[in-house]
């Protein structure tokens, strides 16, 4: 079977990492952070409820669509709020009640949630969960709304976190707390190309997809074909 | 019954418990509402709260109406007093 290409257009790119993932030099279109995220479009009594992983997540998406108006998003996470669910697990195993707001904030989109509301923004939004294919499929979800309304900007963001203690045992390609968005859009100031094989066969990745991408916009390099589940990884960028 | 719990000590358990980064126990008025046009919560805070002072009191609620919670829950001042008369352990 052929690959399907995908030439996914960005005009900004800003990543957030608890420890630096990419080397300090290069990098062009990705702006990259550490340290306290920047919140300060939102307010107090919303930026409270946020975790350290909805607070990367939403500093990178305040980065790449600082001066725009509404625009359509998706969100992705592997694991999403899983260090939330488990207190509601443990609290619900002893038979005491669960933290309310740990509950509210534990949904997948609860996130992409705050974002709406602190940016006063209806537009569409999807939150997507795909395993180990997470980062190259919700990027997908986001260029498709791209492609349908190509004048249209979509911001994408993904963030994931190492499991907490009693999940670790399913780790896979574990690394540390990262967000990243991107903002599809053109005229593009840089392409992220991936290919995609269903049924085709190569090495497993040494890293998460989100970091074979972003090592692949830093360095130029493109990288692959990995082997996922469904078929093959390719990246690069033009 | 005991009456030692003041409401700096309940300001302190809302800031603690409801994750108030930018506000600091002392700004907030004992008869200062917590809710509506006051302090900003909303109702999960409410429900967070009552659970989170259930677990780190133990408080005894038999009996006690539910119409009377809104009352209790109004301001620092009337949530300390009511957790003081409710109390069945120190924190």
């Amino acid at each position: 079977m052929q690959p399907h290409r995908f030439s996914v257009p960005l005009l900004r790119a800003a990543v957030w990492s608890v420890e630096p993932l990419l080397p300090p030099e290069g990098g062009g279109l990705l702006e990259l952070a550490a340290g306290t995220p920047e919140l300060g479009f939102v307010e107090p009594l919303l930026r409270r409820r946020l975790s350290p992983l909805g607070r990367a997540m939403l500093h990178c998406a305040g980065r790449v669509t600082e001066g725009r108006g509404p625009l359509p998003s998706v969100f992705a996470s592997r694991h999403g709020e899983v260090a939330r669910s488990l207190p509601i697990l443990e609290d619900l195993a002893r038979g005491l009640p669960s933290s309310p707001t740990q509950f509210s904030m534990n949904v997948h989109n609860a996130v992409a949630g705050v974002w709406s509301i602190a940016r006063q923004d209806p537009s569409p939004s999807n939150s997507v969960a795909a395993g180990a294919e997470t980062f190259g499929l919700g990027l997908l979800e986001a260029f498709s709304l791209h492609v349908a309304v190509p004048s249209q900007p979509v911001l994408f963001v993904y963030a994931d976190e190492p499991l907490p203690a009693p999940f670790a045992a399913f780790t896979d390609r574990e690394a540390p707390l990262h967000a990243v968005a991107l903002l599809i859009g053109l005229p593009a100031t840089k392409r992220l190309v991936l290919e995609r094989e269903p049924g085709g066969t190569g090495d497993p990745a040494p890293v998460p997809q989100s970091l074979q991408a972003l090592q692949t916009l830093h360095s130029g390099l493109s990288q692959g074909p990995w082997a996922e589940a469904g078929g093959t990884w390719r990246w690069a960028a033009e | 019954m005991q009456q030692d719990i003041t409401p700096l000590d309940m300001k302190r358990f809302i800031v603690k418990t409801l994750d108030l980064e930018d506000t600091a126990p002392e700004d907030i008025g004992d008869d200062q509402p917590l809710f509506a046009g006051g302090l900003g919560l909303d109702s999960i805070d409410a429900f967070e709260l009552g659970i989170a002072l259930k677990k780190a009191y133990d408080l005894h609620l038999e009996g006690e109406k539910t119409s009377g919670f809104a009352h209790h829950f109004r301001t620092p001042a009337t949530l300390a007093a009511f957790v003081a008369t409710h109390r069945q352990v120190s924190p």
